[in-house]
């Protein structure tokens, strides 16, 4: 067991709380996603791939792994609020330029706009709230919708905490793990909000900072 | 495609590093193809990591190798970088700061391998600006808000109503109202009551377990009574987490300590009352920090109860920042105990009119220092908070001490001590008798003395509560 006792989470193998905010790579790492079918999808000439699913559930972390995954081929765009009705979004969103645009919250998209950008044929991955099917069809583009949320079960929980727990990992050697019943217990809680979960999560191991015994990840 | 694995090892993996300070080691590459190598570069840097959206800095990168490794050749290669200077390594609830060493390989089609190591970085000589306090929304933005929902509302009105001239007066006039009364409640209102005021800190920039200094002072224009007035000083740690909508932002108080001023005093029209009040800021680590999306502020406020308005409050921002000496700077607690050290205070303040009957006593000092009795620096700082006060107390006398000057720096030429014990609740305590008065305290062995004194500190190693007795 390392003996860092500086590193609060040290006693657990653990360089940090593995429940806070990660940076766009890491995000990607931990990702209980698997981008592959989808980058085969897109590959296919006029392809869109569309994630639907409210706050917290997941889209943005599938966005970011096919980022990481497609690498400085792929494009990037967050669209903030209002930025259906701000000049300096449309020009951003026009000027975007790669070989695969991936848009996070295109529901935002201005539906002029919307029908341009659609028009120039790029393989297109999307975030967004709402079902944009028909406009991607009318510009021609093979549509391909997947729903985020209702897969994030226990199963899937307890795949991804652990997969935060083995990436926060201090050096070779074990780490906590959650069990599927305590994932069980938090989707009980929390439903399908994944960020909900993390945000809890974060606190729970906190409290836990320089502490001994095993780690608890439900009171 | 070529693949690498890539390891760090320290030259001394256990060693802490002052900001600034040079880390050495060797950085390992064993190549399980041939692999063409961009570059493979080395360098110090630092990330948050919590509740907040990360921020990081990376110093300089140190180029090792570029090249062609062979398919299961191994390669080390000695490096040495430099810790940045600022922020330090900070251990908090909701905001940390890591530092480590980094060591990535630049490899043309692949993904690039990544090692990290964490390190451990203490304050060094650099010393961080002072923080700047939040800026209060410009005057042009709040007019920019104004004439906004000035157009808004007429464009709602004249929808609805149809075009009826008297809108385009009637819907400025109205908001200029509301933002007059807004005004009035929250601002004027408040104001008026407490009259000139005046909140003072003797310094805005301080270290960790250095005394804080300052008063508050206020000249009615009325007689008033207001229900309280509090001092508070604040630490938190606010992370701004996502973006767009999706932000949020997470506050996490990590201390908290709060001074009752004065409770229920009644102040007189046009006299100028001040309160001055002492406090000294817990000895942890956990510096003022204005990262991107995570900072820890650290706030002096006043807040004034009034009755049946909104209450009146100022605030001052603090720049906390490492202690001169490096080694005092290493002897603090983690931020994150920073909430141990929140332990409520008695009054450490005095006022130029006569002090309120409600003061605190004697033996509630005792109380709270008992409540406290297993971290002798919170009882310094209850003892710093409450020394030089007039109190009242009772002891059962003991015998005289047979310490001398030179062991008690305390101790005055013309004084001796006695022990006594309080007895309710119970605490040793050490009394500081003038010389005149020893012999009667002798004489009065066995029996409890009430009179008046003034704590002066605590013995660590004895126990003991050290109480000047007056002449």
């Amino acid at each position: 067991m390392p003996v860092d006792s500086w590193l609060p989470f040290a006693q657990w193998n653990l360089r940090y709380n593995p429940f806070g905010e990660l940076t766009a790579a890491e995000c990607a790492q931990v990702a209980v996603f698997d981008p592959e079918p989808y980058i085969e999808v897109l590959r296919c000439g006029r392809a869109a791939v569309q994630f639907i699913g409210d706050c917290g559930r997941g889209k943005s972390t599938r966005l970011l792994t096919i980022q990481q995954r497609v690498g400085s081929e792929a494009a990037f765009i967050y669209l903030p609020a209002f930025a259906a009705v701000t000049p300096q979004w449309w020009l951003q969103l026009w000027r975007l330029r790669g070989d695969l645009l991936i848009i996070d919250e295109a529901q935002r998209i201005a539906r002029p706009l919307r029908s341009r950008l659609f028009r120039r044929g790029r393989p297109l991955v999307l975030g967004t709230h709402r079902d944009l099917t028909r406009s991607l069809q009318r510009a021609g583009y093979q549509v391909t919708t997947v729903p985020v949320g209702p897969g994030n079960n226990a199963q899937h929980v307890r795949r991804m905490a652990n997969a935060r727990l083995a990436a926060a990992r201090l050096a070779p050697g074990e780490v906590p793990q959650m069990s599927l019943a305590e994932a069980q217990q938090l989707v009980n809680r929390f439903g399908d909000d994944l960020r909900a979960i993390q945000y809890f999560l974060y606190h729970q191991v906190q409290h836990q900072a320089g502490r001994n015994g095993q780690m608890r990840f439900i009171d | 495609m070529g693949k690498c694995a890539l390891s760090i090892e320290l030259e001394d993996p256990t060693a802490a590093y002052r900001a600034g300070q040079k880390v050495r080691g060797h950085l390992q590459v064993v190549a399980d193809a041939d692999v063409r190598i961009r570059a493979l570069t080395v360098y110090a840097g630092w990330q948050t990591r919590g509740m907040g959206n990360v921020a990081s800095e990376h110093g300089t990168q140190v180029m090792l190798f570029s090249g062609e490794l062979a398919a299961g050749g191994s390669q080390r290669y000695a490096f040495e970088v430099e810790t940045l200077p600022w922020p330090v390594t900070y251990n908090g609830f909701q905001l940390n700061v890591e530092h480590f060493v980094e060591a990535t390989a630049d490899i043309p089609w692949a993904v690039d391998p990544k090692v990290s190591v964490p390190i451990q970085v203490l304050p060094g000589d650099y010393q961080p600006p002072d923080v700047e306090p939040p800026r209060s929304p410009a005057m042009i933005l709040m007019l920019a808000l104004f004439l906004f929902f000035n157009l808004f509302f007429i464009f709602i009105a004249l929808s609805f109503l149809g075009p009826i001239p008297i809108v385009l007066i009637g819907i400025p006039v109205l908001l200029l109202c509301a933002a007059g009364g807004l005004l009035l409640v929250f601002k004027w209102l408040p104001q008026m009551y407490v009259g000139r005021v005046n909140f003072h800190l003797d310094q805005l920039r301080l270290s960790p377990g250095e005394e804080l200094r300052g008063y508050f002072s206020l000249r009615p224009a009325t007689a008033i009574e207001p229900q309280f007035i509090h001092f508070h000083l604040t630490a938190t740690e606010v992370c701004v987490s996502g973006t767009g909508t999706n932000q949020k932002t997470h506050r996490h108080e990590l201390f908290s300590r709060q001074l009752v001023l004065a409770d229920q005093p009644r102040l007189a029209a046009n006299e100028t009352t001040r309160y001055e009040f002492h406090t000294r800021l817990p000895a942890v680590a956990a510096y003022s920090l204005k990262l991107t999306h995570n900072e820890l502020h650290w706030v002096a406020r006043i807040h004034v109860g009034i009755p049946g308005l909104v209450d009146w409050k100022d605030e001052l921002y603090l720049t906390v920042v490492p202690p001169l000496d490096p080694m005092t700077a290493d002897a603090l607690a983690p931020g994150r105990l920073a909430a141990q050290f929140t332990a409520e205070l008695p009054v450490p303040v005095t006022r130029d009119a006569a002090p309120a009957d409600d003061t605190i006593t004697f033996a509630e000092t005792i109380s709270h220092i008992l409540s406290v009795r297993t971290s002798p620096e919170q009882i310094d700082v209850l003892v710093d908070a409450v020394a030089g006060l007039p109190l009242e107390l009772s002891a059962r006398i003991g015998r005289r001490s047979l310490l001398g000057g030179d062991e008690d720096v305390l101790l005055a030429a013309d004084e001796q001590v006695v022990w006594a014990e309080h007895e309710n609740p119970p605490l040793p305590l050490s009394l500081y008798i003038p010389r005149q008065r020893v012999e009667a305290f002798e004489r009065a062995s066995g029996t409890v003395w009430t009179g008046r004194g003034e704590i002066v500190g605590w013995d660590r190693r004895g126990g003991r509560l050290q109480v000047r007795i007056d002449g």
